[in-house]
């Protein structure tokens, strides 16, 4: 993989969600990989390189739903900030909550930012660019050197 | 406590006894004095009556002691002396007699002493012929009696005497007359009097009659009122025992009067109001105020009567009176119960209400925030779709992709807005001191563009207050009825003013624009949820904003109204409790 291309492991059990979060990123302007996992559990396993995932790429950024079955957004990210490995890949957590609580609970959980996907086609590619303008900004960190 | 002496005579009966009085004594005073007229009158008769008498004793005696001297001198009998010497005598007594009798008769008087002159004369001449006879015998005597000087003075007393008669009858005529006058005046006077008397006696028994008879009606009527009100009335004396009671007491009670009066009259109270009644009784008598109270009495078979009392102590006794007000009570008792029924029933129905509405709310919730999942999916999809192939399809398609996005983003309005009505209880915050200065700044900002493309102002008349109030509710408030202010402008630049006015326990706020105007018949109706007043290709809408404008303003105890002309504008006013109850900042 060359620096140029950035991984981006999206975790969403929408396909409609992945799908268009897939056509969003297509239609921006970095260069990336994209894997998709459908729940919390698989997302653990993509991380830890586990069972079907043992040549998984190590994601520089992490799209994150909220709302899952078996393992839930919120376990997902306490884990990956709980183990040393994974702690400094940035996660952005994308859901359809609203809910001011949800919002705090990520941030404490340190979350790096938060969205909510938005109806309209054209704010969710807006939401999407914002992202990428995210990862030039912060995630052109020292830890990633150009 | 002495019992007064009490006068039952009225002043005019009074009045009519002392004239009587008067009357009777006057009566007296006439009889008495006409009848002492009479007595005096019959005492003079008599009077006059013993100087005849007295003078014909002297007469009388006169002749007899010339009959002794004469049998003297012929017998020469010293009984016939004796006989003498005593008429002398007698005549003398009567002469001295008559005097007193005559004291109030001067001309008598003078006549009396005439006579005992002339009595005197002839006594001496007696003598001398006695003498005579016994110094020069009887011839001597004889020739000295035949000068009949003796007759000569004896003719002389008796016309004295007569003449002191007839005047003493002419007395005794005229006091006879008087008798007479008298005695027929004090017949007259006693009559008329005895008349008077009974006449009198006649009009006292006719008053009186009169009297008695208005006191017997007044009597049977207080009895009738007695005995046939319908009222309770008894009297009851210190020992607590009735001592009179009508007849509506057995009609209540069901006792007879013979039982009534055998027991105290507490033992006739329900046991649940004797004390408090017993002491009502004692503080009456204590302060000598009236009694009004309301108690149970207990009837003869048993079951009760609620009575409402009312007494007054006088003396030892107390009057008292009840009326039967069991039907009241057991309608006010039906009342309260049936009203305490329909409170719980009401109460029921609120809690259920809540309920109802909370579950409405939160369904309202979940289901426009589970719609919008998706409604997502269907919106971002079809975008995708003509962002992807537009031009690619025909003209058709391109048509139908548009009405599908259209449809898709009203959708998402509804369900956006629907999420804000719900929200307004259900994600409601607490109300903290709010300055609607900065609430105004707020809408303006956030109405930025359609302000700036509308060429809007919107400008504050004075200075808003600070209120006590939810804020993100008041900036939705005011936006939305800002919004609609510029929404529905009408051919003018749209002009909204803001003022503000505080009254008793509100504050007032008003919003005038000068926009399109709203008809009267909807003044109301638009403020139901979905209800639209213009068309939506015009002006597009969910119908749920001012909805919840009134949803926000009702919860903070406040009314919201409006006033419009058609093509000069609207005027929303509402207000807001100074203190609302969901305030939870204090």
């Amino acid at each position: 993989m060359d620096n140029e291309t950035v991984n981006i492991l999206l975790v969403e059990d929408s396909a409609g969600d992945a799908e268009l979060t897939r056509e969003a990123l297509a239609n921006g302007r970095i260069s990336h990989h994209l894997d998709v996992v459908c729940d919390g559990e698989e997302a653990i396993q993509f991380l830890n390189k586990k069972g079907k995932y043992s040549n998984a790429n190590k994601p520089d950024l992490i799209l994150l739903d909220l709302n899952m079955p078996r393992k839930d957004g919120f376990e997902v990210l306490s884990e990956i900030k709980d183990n040393p490995n994974l702690n400094t890949i940035p996660v952005v957590i994308l859901t359809t909550s609203n809910s001011e609580q949800d919002f705090y609970r990520c941030f404490e959980l340190k979350a790096s930012a938060f969205f909510i996907k938005p109806v309209d086609l054209y704010s969710f590619f807006e939401v999407i660019n914002s992202i990428e303008d995210f990862w030039f900004t912060k995630a052109k960190s020292p830890s990633l050197p150009k | 406590m002495p019992k007064k002496i009490q006068f039952a005579i009225d002043n005019k009966t009074l009045a009519g006894f002392i004239f009587l009085l008067l009357i009777l004594t006057g009566i007296e005073w006439f009889t008495f004095r006409t009848t002492n007229e009479l007595i005096d009158n019959t005492k003079l008769v008599n009077h006059t009556h013993t100087i005849l008498t007295k003078l014909e004793l002297v007469f009388s005696f006169l002749k007899d002691a010339e009959s002794g001297q004469r049998g003297y001198m012929i017998t020469n009998d010293s009984a016939y002396m004796e006989t003498y010497k005593m008429d002398n005598n007698n005549v003398k007594n009567e002469i001295a007699e008559l005097m007193k009798l005559t004291g109030d008769n001067p001309k008598q008087q003078q006549q009396i002493i005439t006579i005992d002159s002339l009595v005197g004369e002839r006594y001496n001449r007696m003598e001398a012929t006695l003498l005579l006879q016994k110094e020069k015998g009887h011839t001597a005597m004889a020739e000295q009696i035949m000068t009949r000087e003796e007759n000569r003075i004896m003719d002389m007393i008796r016309k004295l005497i007569n003449t002191m008669k007839e005047d003493e009858n002419h007395l005794l005529t005229l006091h006879t007359n008087q008798t007479d006058v008298s005695a027929k005046r004090t017949i007259e006077v006693m009559l008329v009097t005895g008349c008077i008397s009974i006449i009198i006696i006649f009009l006292g028994l006719y008053f009186i009659n009169r009297d008695n008879i208005k006191r017997k009606i007044a009597e049977q009527e207080l009895n009738r009122f007695f005995t046939l009100s319908l009222d309770m009335m008894c009297i009851v004396g210190a020992d607590g025992y009735f001592k009179r009671i009508n007849p509506a007491f057995e009609d209540v009670l069901g006792y007879t009067q013979e039982e009534l009066f055998s027991r105290p009259y507490h033992e006739f109270l329900h046991p649940d109001d004797k004390t408090k009644t017993i002491e009502a009784v004692r503080n009456m008598n204590k302060e000598g105020s009236k009694l009004a109270i309301e108690n149970r009495c207990i009837r003869k078979d048993g079951t009760f009567r609620w009575l409402a009392w009312k007494a007054v102590p006088i003396d030892d006794v107390r009057y008292a009176s009840a009326r039967d007000i069991t039907e009241q009570k057991m309608a006010a008792e039906s009342i309260k119960k049936m009203n305490e029924e329909l409170e719980n029933r009401v109460e029921l129905r609120t809690a259920e209400l809540k309920r109802s509405n909370e579950e409405l709310q939160q369904f309202a919730y979940v289901a426009s925030h589970d719609l919008q999942e998706p409604l997502r999916m269907v919106a971002s999809y079809v975008q995708l779709l003509e962002k992807k192939y537009k031009g690619q399809l025909d003209e058709k398609a391109d048509t139908y992709i548009g009405f599908a996005v259209d449809g898709a983003s009203r959708m998402k309005a509804l369900i956006n807005d629907l999420l804000d009505f719900s929200r307004v209880d259900s994600k409601a915050k607490s109300m903290k001191p709010t300055d609607m200065n900065e609430t105004i700044e707020e809408v303006t900002h956030n109405l930025k563009m359609a302000i700036k493309e509308n060429k809007a102002s919107v400008e504050v008349i004075g200075n808003l207050p600070t209120i006590i109030a939810e804020s993100i509710q008041m900036v939705q408030l005011f936006q939305n009825i800002i919004n609609n202010a510029i929404k529905f402008k009408g051919e003018k630049t749209p002009i909204i003013r803001i003022s503000s006015e505080e009254l008793k326990d509100k504050w007032l706020f008003t919003i005038r624009d000068n926009g399109i105007g709203i008809e009267k018949e909807y003044w109301d109706r638009i403020f139901i949820i979905f209800q639209r007043l213009n068309n939506r290709e015009e002006y597009p809408g969910t119908g749920i904003g001012l909805s919840i404008c009134r949803k926000i303003v009702e919860r903070h105890e406040g009314k919201i109204w409006l006033e419009s002309e058609m093509g000069k504008g609207t005027t929303f006013h509402f207000t807001i409790h100074k203190f609302p109850i969901n305030n939870t900042s204090s």
